[in-house]
């Protein structure tokens, strides 16, 4: 049987993990917004033969209410998503700050196939995204109000 | 096996979750487990193997089990129930194998060595027990792979999180486990005893109070209907003489049904002129006998919530109500993730479902939730989701065709000897 002589296993030393791969293309653009802030966001997913997570859309010059909506349209047709924003804000001393926030958006509302898929996997995807300032575990709208995140972005200027 | 089309790469693998009520067992990928067998078996000790063995080796007794609800809930003298768990860890290997070899003839029906096993642990397993399960897999099932996995875990997933606070009303416990980042924070796990077994024992000093005999149903030949509160005609049933641990099992039976339709826990603590003025419950005894009850329903279950309420507490009682639980084990828990603890409250486990548990547990955190914290409490309205929830999670799991790289491998075991488990399953 096949997992038997399964090369290349992969050892966790920590939560289980569900073994899907991440895409090489995820950790590139995630990388581009990371120095050279050159997408608003990106939201990755996990491909319908359940093996490797994506890059499902990114965008430069958007909004957060873009980024939501496109959370929320996932959402409407019982899918999670993960997805990392570019959270802009101004300090007290009037300084521009840029931090990365990191979502994982599971709507309470979804099957329990999906919603199992993408917590068991969520491990192997942000081992690779380094440098994210925050991660944001997304149930409902209100987690994704805007307020919540620029509390999770700010907390230490504030 | 049936099941839908999933992941691809069929791997057959089976799912055992060992509850301190039952163990459910079925196939990786399907919905609900194929079966579900009580934790608690029947051993009769069969005194005279054991005396006719004269040498100088001391044979052991002869031992002969019952296991599953069919064969366990008939009356048979000298009969023993017992349970292989002990605290939630399995105990006694020799029934565990029993109950084992049972569910793979009886239940799934194939050979153990076809199909990898995904299996479920209490959060606070020991290590030496771990070793010893996956010892015990791979020497005498000889399964192809194996996996154990943390149910708090499991269940914390299926409810599409890798932070949060999973609180499991099961039969002997009610825990609080803190999971973050899909890891168990073991030095801030809190038990209580006040659980579904609690529940029953109250049931049954209320009913001693009362004056009512619990009669399980296999003591009766036949019943007639009575009206209510009149005292019950049945007839006794021809049967043999039975140990003390059968017929304690068997009333613990019908006060569980008891409980599940009967008792309501209050909105609000509990007060006797607020509980005089809700609807009564009617509920009739296997005997027949039936009565109205009205505000006991409500004190009965108020032990979950207030343990102050209990019949004869022992005195420096100490044990938590499921609020406390839940705070005190946030409150041992970093400061900096005690918010994502909060606002991820998954309730599961069969005594979470009797009515009203999930609303005072809101209320009850309400008043105790720092005011900056957003509470939200997260139950499967389904009495199977919220029962079998670590199941389906590792149902789940152990049929994606990603994670077969995840087991541990016959041939690993080989390679590695059993403390293999520490490394691929921490």
């Amino acid at each position: 049987m096949a997992f038997l002589t399964w090369q290349g296993r992969r050892y966790t030393n920590g939560a289980p993990s569900s073994g899907v791969a991440v895409d090489d293309q995820c950790l590139q653009v995630f990388e581009e917004m990371k120095l050279g802030h050159k997408w608003s966001y990106v939201v990755y997913k996990i491909t319908d033969d359940k093996k490797r997570i994506v890059v499902d859309t990114k965008a430069a010059d958007r909004s957060y209410d873009d980024f939501k909506q496109i959370l929320m349209n996932a959402s409407n047709n019982g899918l999670c998503r993960y997805g990392v924003f570019d959270v802009k804000f101004t300090t007290r001393g009037d300084q521009v700050r840029e931090k990365l926030a990191f979502f994982h958006w599971s709507p309470d509302s979804c099957k329990t196939m999906e919603k199992m898929l993408y917590s068991s996997s969520l491990k192997e995807l942000k081992s690779k995204l380094k440098g994210v300032h925050t991660e944001i575990q997304a149930n409902d709208e209100d987690d994704l109000a805007l307020s919540n995140v620029l509390d999770r972005c700010t907390d230490k200027y504030t | 096996m049936s099941g839908g089309v999933y992941g691809g790469d069929e791997v057959g693998a089976l799912v055992f979750d060992v509850g301190s009520y039952s163990v459910r067992a079925g196939y990786a990928g399907e919905d609900s487990p194929k079966a579900e067998i009580p934790t608690h078996v029947g051993v009769i000790e069969d005194l005279e193997a054991a005396m006719e063995t004269e040498d100088k080796e001391i044979k052991q007794a002869d031992k002969k089990y019952y296991i599953d609800t069919t064969m366990l809930k008939v009356p048979r003298k000298g009969m023993e129930i017992s349970s292989f768990l002990k605290d939630g860890m399995i105990d006694n290997w020799e029934i565990f194998e029993k109950v084992m070899d049972y569910t793979y003839s009886k239940n799934i029906k194939s050979e153990a060595n076809m199909h990898p096993v995904m299996m479920s642990e209490p959060a606070w397993n020991s290590r030496g027990k771990r070793e010893r399960l996956t010892e015990i897999m791979f020497e005498t099932y000889n399964v192809p792979a194996f996996f154990l996995c943390k149910n708090a875990v499991l269940s914390a997933f299926a409810n599409g999180r890798s932070t949060g606070l999973v609180l499991d009303s099961g039969s002997t416990h009610t825990t609080a486990v803190p999971v973050y980042d899909g890891y168990v924070i073991g030095q801030a796990i809190v038990k209580s005893p006040l659980a579904g077994d609690f529940i029953s024992l109250e049931c049954k000093k209320l009913m001693e109070e009362l004056e009512i005999d619990v009669i399980p149903p296999y003591m009766i030949q036949s019943k007639e209907a009575v009206p209510q509160m009149e005292s019950p005609k049945w007839k006794k049933k021809d049967i043999p003489e039975v140990t003390k641990s059968f017929e304690n099992y068997m009333v613990k039976d019908v006060l569980q049904d008891f409980a599940a339709s009967a008792l309501q826990v209050m909105d609000t603590p509990y007060e006797d002129s607020t509980a005089e003025t809700m609807p009564a419950a009617l509920y009739e005894f296997p005997n027949g006998y039936n009565q109205e009850f009205g505000a006991e329903k409500f004190k009965l279950a108020e032990g979950l919530f207030d343990p102050s309420v209990m019949k004869d507490l022992p005195s420096g009682n100490t044990m938590l109500s499921a609020g406390h639980v839940v705070t005190t084990s946030v409150g041992m828990c970093d400061i900096d993730i005690r918010p994502s603890l909060y606002s991820s409250v998954i309730v599961v486990g069969g005594n979470s479902l009797i009515a009203g548990f999930t609303e005072r547990l809101n209320r009850d955190l309400g008043t105790k939730t720092p005011p900056s914290m957003r509470l939200k409490i997260i139950s499967a309205t389904g009495t199977a989701e919220r029962r079998f929830s670590s199941w389906i999670g590792g149902s789940i799991l152990a049929s994606l065709g990603s994670f077969q790289q995840m087991w541990i491998s016959k041939q690993e075991y080989e390679e590695g000897g059993r403390s293999c488990v520490e490394r691929k399953c921490p």
